[in-house]
């Protein structure tokens, strides 16, 4: 009976992981916009008032692109990456300390918008 | 069973991860605060102009002290009219660039900038000595260079944040080597450099760190009070000496400036507003924190002694630099609340999070606030050349307030503080007859008075005697970076000052631009001097009055056109309303929904507001004046009018028809400049057409 608790307790765990991990995946791409919309609004509110022709809009500009790539590539090593990490260390304490930074720089970068 | 261990096994897990979580979300934000900091310093630093009134007396200070000149003369009654509001230390760092280098804010605004850094590391080393805690000492670091009141402050060439660094040195060195000799000389030294950089902090940091060495050995506490108060007061004596005087009469005499109560309500409401997590932060460690967190006998006495430094902001001409050291208190307060919350996971995870949206909060404060306002100041970059252009070919001393540093920048000595002058006047300190002698026989090639948007501080910078003097004998040729040149009049009176109508014109003025007036689109702006509410505003000719009952600050007159015999005209006075709370300055006579009802030339309609158009923005004093055709059957175009105000199109055709060019009615100067706003001065056409 304790064996089939562990093992009930093991798939949920499981179940969990994966869920965790699809809804990080999920939450990062969206996180992708939130941070440039942040840092244009940062990048704003230092430079951005000489109109649309202005350096100011060029320097915009490099901004979003050098933070979409950026971000686009990190991105993906979170997926690829933390899906290897928490396969391999599925079940231990590490890989849900993984899971709560991750959560934890998500959550920031949203409420972080907030103010910003 | 299996389930209790499964839950103590989860919450083994969720404790320190949500710790963990909390940990990351506080120090991404306070990374992009530390960012936000340097950036602006950045900025700041390398802004060739001044950038603050206090800028430049120091800046002059250093180059009298360069040239062998004593700053703190005992009395005023030649010029330069010029005060030495603190005491020399900070001037003294200046001089060998000013004697290398000449005159610049640069290498003030570098050592302010460094101070500030030196600052926040002082306070992370306070924490860290009795915590041991690194994250809680980096968070009292980066918490300190958060707050907006430091970003603002710390990259100006004042003596603050000089006096700052010392003052947390000292803390920092005492916290360390309480009960050493070497300690207790450092600490000292370190204390009234301070004291010796800025009066003002003679207050928290010796009293906290009596209270603390108290806490530890009594006799270490008395002999650093006696060598404390022993120094300083040997310091003052000598220096007084020395100045004849002058040194008690500028560092005490002339900085006990009114106290205004409104003031400091204002101050408090925006900290709150700013702060609040710090200062519940900081009000429950007063009562939490003598029983439970160790450095209580260091940290409550600095938070109380800078929470009563803060309260002198109530005085006038102060600013947010009363603010620092309670920002300092605050900030170790909350790393000493982080650091006592190191083994309850829950606890520190909550207080982490609130420390977030703490920080949250400060960033938006510091981009609506010091980094807008930075970004203001550069903006006019070529107008601020301009306006250092006219000073270097200004032949004669010139008179400035905000950017007297102007004169600095080319070497030239300060002729005046206002500011500190007028106080002095209005406290019967200081007779300023032959400034007012010089003034009316226009001795001054050029005047320049800042006149910020948001409030009339001119009216504390320059008594109303001089005003007077000015606006009769001086008359406004330029705005440039919200700036108003005057320069000499030609003939006595040939300008409006002293007119109700202008030569030859139809109509009479509707009311004073003793700061010129803005053309927009042929609407005039006029700017009068004065606080709200106070300017009159009058009818420029016999008209029949009408006032919507959606104007608040708003009224239009009809008459018979006298430029175009048998038609009808309107005159339109807008804005006269307070911008915040739609308070109206049009008088009662004419109440909302009037409608029809006759007025004389020269009746009163109201006073000059602040309204800023219908968003009811708010922006300098003003009056909003505009002629407008009626239509086919005499009434107010209303659509039209609204459409005006709001600065949406008119219909194609209708631009330059509508609204009339007022100069042939009122016989005053016109721009050619068409579709962009101009800057105009008051002043009348010399032959109205």
């Amino acid at each position: 009976m304790e064996e089939n608790g562990l093992r009930s307790s093991r798939i949920w765990s499981g179940v969990l992981a994966f869920v965790l991990w699809a809804g990080t995946a999920a939450l990062g791409f969206v996180a992708i916009s939130t941070v440039l919309d942040t840092a244009l609004r940062v990048y704003a509110a230092f430079w951005g008032d000489y109109g649309f022709y202005g350096s100011d809009y060029r320097g915009a500009l490099a901004l979003r692109n050098f933070i979409v790539f950026s971000l686009a590539g990190l991105w993906l090593a979170m997926v690829v990456g933390g899906g290897e990490y928490h396969y391999k260390k599925f079940g231990q304490p590490k890989s849900w300390r993984l899971f709560a930074r991750t959560i934890a720089v998500e959550v920031s970068i949203f409420v972080l918008a907030l103010f910003i | 069973m299996i389930m209790n261990r499964q839950m103590k096994k989860w919450g083994a897990i969720v404790g320190p991860s949500l710790e963990d979580g909390a940990k990351i979300m506080l120090l991404m934000f306070l990374s992009l605060a530390v960012v936000i900091f340097l950036a602006h310093a950045l900025m700041a630093i390398f802004h060739h102009y001044p950038l603050d009134y206090g800028e430049a007396p120091l800046v002059d200070q250093a180059m009298r002290l360069a040239a062998g000149q004593n700053i703190y003369r005992p009395d005023l009654s030649s010029p330069p009219y010029t005060i030495s509001n603190y005491p020399p230390l900070y001037v003294l760092s200046l001089v060998p660039f000013v004697g290398l280098f000449g005159p610049s804010f640069l290498a003030g605004r570098v050592i302010s900038a460094l101070c500030g850094l030196a600052s926040a590391a002082f306070l992370a080393l306070i924490v860290r000595t009795y915590s041991q805690d690194r994250m809680a000492a980096a968070v009292t670091a980066t918490l300190f260079l958060a707050i907006p009141y430091v970003v603002g402050w710390s990259p100006l060439a004042r003596v603050d944040m000089l006096a700052l660094a010392f003052s947390t040195a000292g803390l920092y060195v005492l916290a360390r080597w309480p009960t050493t000799r070497r300690g207790l000389l450092i600490a000292v030294s370190l204390l009234v450099a301070a004291i010796y950089t800025r009066q003002s902090y003679g207050l928290a940091a010796p009293l906290a760190v009596f209270v603390w060495l108290w806490t530890h050995d009594r006799q270490q506490a008395l002999r650093l009070a006696a060598i404390v108060g022993g120094t300083g007061l040997g310091l003052f004596l000598i220096l007084n000496a020395l100045t004849r005087g002058g040194f008690f009469f500028n560092v005490v005499t002339a900085n006990v400036n009114e106290f205004d109560i409104e003031r400091l309500e204002r101050h408090w409401r925006d900290l709150r507003k700013a702060i609040p997590i710090l200062l519940i932060f900081g009000g429950a460690f007063l009562f939490l924190a003598p029983r439970r967190v160790k450095s209580w006998s260091l940290l409550i006495p600095y938070l109380i002694g800078a929470t009563l430094s803060a309260l002198t902001i109530g005085k006038i001409g102060s600013n947010v630099n009363y603010l620092l050291e309670l920002c300092a208190a605050l900030s170790l307060v909350a790393g000493a609340l982080v650091a006592w919350s190191r083994q309850r996971h829950w606890l520190r995870a909550v207080l982490l999070i609130l420390l977030a949206l703490q920080v949250g909060q400060l960033m938006q404060a510091t981009l609506k606030g010091p980094v807008e306002g930075l970004k203001w100041r550069l903006k006019p970059a070529g107008a601020l050349k301009d306006l250092d252009r006219l000073v270097e070919t200004a032949d004669g001393p010139v008179l400035a307030d905000e950017f007297a540093g102007m004169l600095t920048l080319q070497n030239r000595p300060l002729y005046i503080q206002p500011f500190e002058v007028t106080q002095l006047a209005n406290a019967g300190l200081w007779d300023q007859d032959d400034l007012l002698t010089s003034i009316r026989n226009r001795e001054f090639p050029l005047i320049l008075i800042h006149h910020f948007m948001d409030w009339p501080v001119y009216k504390e910078r320059w008594t109303p005697e001089m005003l007077s003097a000015i606006k009769h004998n001086y008359e406004p040729i330029r705005f440039l970076a919200e700036t108003v040149v005057f320069q000499p009049r030609g003939v006595e009176g040939s300008g409006p000052t002293d007119l109700e109508a202008c030569p030859g014109a139809p109509w009479r003025l509707p009311t004073r631009g003793d700061f010129g007036m803005w053309w927009i689109s042929k609407r005039l702006i006029f700017m009068g001097e004065g606080y709200e509410n106070t300017v009159p505003v009058y009818a420029v000719a016999d008209g029949l009055l009408k006032r919507r009952s959606d104007w608040d600050g708003n009224v239009a007159i009809q008459h018979d056109d006298p430029l175009r015999p048998g038609e009808k005209v309107w005159s339109f006075y807008g804005d006269m309303a307070n911008g915040q709370d739609d308070e109206s300055h049009v008088v009662p006579d004419f109440p909302p929904g009037s409608e029809g009802v006759p007025v004389r030339r020269g009746q009163l309609l109201g006073y000059q507001g602040r309204r800023l158009g219908v968003d009811g923005g708010r922006i300098w004093l003003h009056l909003h004046f505009a002629v407008v055709p009626a239509l086919e059957n005499g009434s107010f175009p209303d659509e039209m009018m609204e459409r005006v105000i709001k600065g949406e199109p008119l219909p194609k055709g209708m631009a330059l028809e509508f609204p009339l060019d007022p100069s042939p009615y009122l016989g005053t100067v016109r721009s050619q400049v068409m579709g962009i706003p101009t800057w105009l001065p008051w002043r009348c056409q010399e032959n109205v057409p």
